[in-house]
């Protein structure tokens, strides 16, 4: 599977999920109009390329300092499918970087890990 | 311009055209006749459109050495531009905006020809479409900010009851802020006095703006029917009544949309019940906490968490259900629930959330001024905050006094 690459703009992240070196970043801030129609295509497409993992590494990245209701629903989406895939015996590390006086994305952050245990999760706070 | 242009044909400027048979010369003698003429028609013997003359170009092909002497007997025709953009009369000028812009940079100069059942009509010009085009977007944003300021004036009638309500029954014990961030919006509020207390709900629903507004519309009314059912002494029970006439209504129970992409939609919310005569607080929150602060002996505040799962939403059953939490209320406190758009705001020097423990120090530093001192501290701490960031998603905050001792009310700093 080729790059999924797009640009940040005022109100969705930048997304690059590099699938043949198998890293996925998401950075910026997230609240669309339709956070289905924004996640859609990035949803399946990380879909498919989970499905064709077999006993691999995988980093993800998340640096997000904002995102809306709607936007959080589709992120949980994405790590529900990681923590499928980690559980279908993959390795999935999840960066997970805030602000160090952001304790709001911290707090998700330890949701998410909570949720998802299958998935390895590192908390890292960003001086600033 | 007086009349409103929506088709290509109301564009329309009547210009003298050709035929084949003119010759350069003859062209050449127009032009100079006519010094305001840029663009010359030619057309065939019905009427059908053959190609557009420039007038530059045409000049600087009649200037080039020996050009007139080999040109000047020939038809009209060699020069002229044998596929210039021409549009029928009845086509809008989105469609004619999104050909001009397809056809590039000769329009610009050129302009287009427009016909009427396939024969000439006239010319028109790009710079008259643009203005055309820009009186159709202002009319366009000024019926669709028409639309949402009346959907306002609904949902502003739907809070209105709460308002009352609150004014009534705790008229210097409460305070309110409702701001949807887009005119309407998906944060809504409910409060209902009772003999012995009060009920007191927040609703988050998912989106803001016109998505929201309407969620809003629906989980009112799943309230409505909810106090019906379930009474009004069972916060736990009106969100799991809310939750399944959410599903219901949005066909997100399994299999109701017949295989369409069902909705998922929700809110985050709190419902809090007060009861003056138990001296108790019940709540039942989703996804949404209430801070509680005491008003006596600087005791900390209390952030009380609900349940982490969301009413309505395809991920929660149809059978969820949430837990009522309840305290004592013993001493004199304020309550405060809020949508998520106050804790989430970024903003400050490093462009990051508000949070909990902002709100918390805020709450702690202002829980001995008035209520509406209070209020207006916090517009101002909020709006220093969000300095010059835009708006993230509607605002709602309300806080609400509780005093288990009414009698006592005039010297509550005396415990």
């Amino acid at each position: 599977m080729n790059q999924l690459y797009l640009a940040s703009t005022s109100n969705t992240p930048e997304v690059d999920f590099d699938f043949p070196t198998r890293r996925l970043m998401l950075k910026g801030e997230s609240y669309p109009e339709s956070a289905a129609a924004f996640y859609g295509d990035i949803l399946s497409q990380t879909a498919e390329f989970l499905g064709s993992l077999k006993n691999e590494d995988l980093q993800v990245i998340v640096q997000l300092n904002y995102f809306n209701s709607s936007s959080t629903k589709m992120l949980f989406s994405f790590f529900d499918r990681l923590n499928q895939a980690a559980e279908a015996g993959n390795r999935i590390m999840l960066d997970w970087h805030h602000d160090v006086d952001d304790e709001t994305i911290l707090e998700f952050g330890l949701e998410v890990a909570e949720d998802f245990p299958a998935i390895e999760f590192h908390a890292h706070a960003l001086e600033s | 311009m007086l009349k409103e242009i929506r088709f290509a044909g109301d564009l329309s400027i009547e210009a003298s055209a050709i035929t084949p048979d003119y010759k350069n010369e003859e062209v050449l003698g127009l032009f100079a006749q006519k010094s305001s003429l840029q663009n010359l028609p030619v057309l065939l013997a019905d009427g059908r459109p053959m190609g557009l003359i420039n007038r530059n170009l045409f000049h600087s092909n009649m200037t080039k050495p020996f050009y007139p002497e080999l040109y000047n007997q020939k038809s009209c025709i060699a020069f002229m531009d044998k596929n210039p953009l021409v549009v029928d009369a009845t086509i809008s000028i989105e469609q004619l905006t999104a050909l001009a812009v397809e056809a590039g940079n000769k329009v610009f100069t050129d302009g287009f020809i427009i016909v009427e059942q396939g024969k000439y009509l006239g010319i028109g010009q790009v710079l008259d479409l643009m203005q055309a085009m820009t009186a159709l977007q202002a009319r366009q944003h000024r019926q669709l900010i028409e639309s949402i300021e009346y959907a306002s004036v609904i949902q502003q009638s739907l809070l209105k009851p709460s308002r009352i309500a609150l004014e009534k029954h705790l008229p210097d014990d409460h305070w309110l802020i409702w701001e949807p961030r887009d005119v309407v919006g998906g944060d809504m509020f409910h409060f209902v006095p009772l003999d012995d207390g009060f009920l007191a709900v927040l609703f988050d629903c998912t989106g803001h703006g016109v998505p929201g507004a309407f969620m809003t519309l629906i989980a009112e009314s799943a309230l409505e029917q909810a106090l019906i059912s379930e009474g009004r002494h069972d916060p736990a029970a009106l969100l799991s009544a809310i939750n399944r006439h959410i599903k219901r209504v949005l066909n997100q129970h399994t299999d109701a949309s017949g295989g369409q992409e069902n909705s998922d939609d929700g809110l985050d919310g709190i419902v809090v019940r007060y009861n003056q005569t138990h001296k108790t607080l019940t709540y039942a929150g989703a996804h949404q906490s209430l801070f509680m602060v005491p008003l006596q002996n600087d005791a900390p505040v209390v952030v009380l968490t609900g349940d982490r799962q969301g009413v309505g939403y395809i991920r929660t059953q149809m059978t969820a259900t949430w837990k009522n939490h309840t305290l004592d209320i013993n001493e004199p406190c304020r309550i405060f629930i809020l949508s998520d758009g106050v804790i989430d705001q970024v903003g400050g020097p490093k462009n990051i959330a508000f949070g909990k423990r902002r709100l918390t120090h805020f709450l702690t530093q202002t829980r001995h001024e008035a209520m509406s001192d209070q209020q207006i501290a916090f517009l101002a701490l909020f709006a220093d905050y969000q300095g010059q960031q835009i708006r993230r998603d509607d605002l709602t905050l309300v806080a609400l006094n509780i005093n288990p001792n009414p009698n006592h009310r005039e010297s509550p700093h005396d415990a």
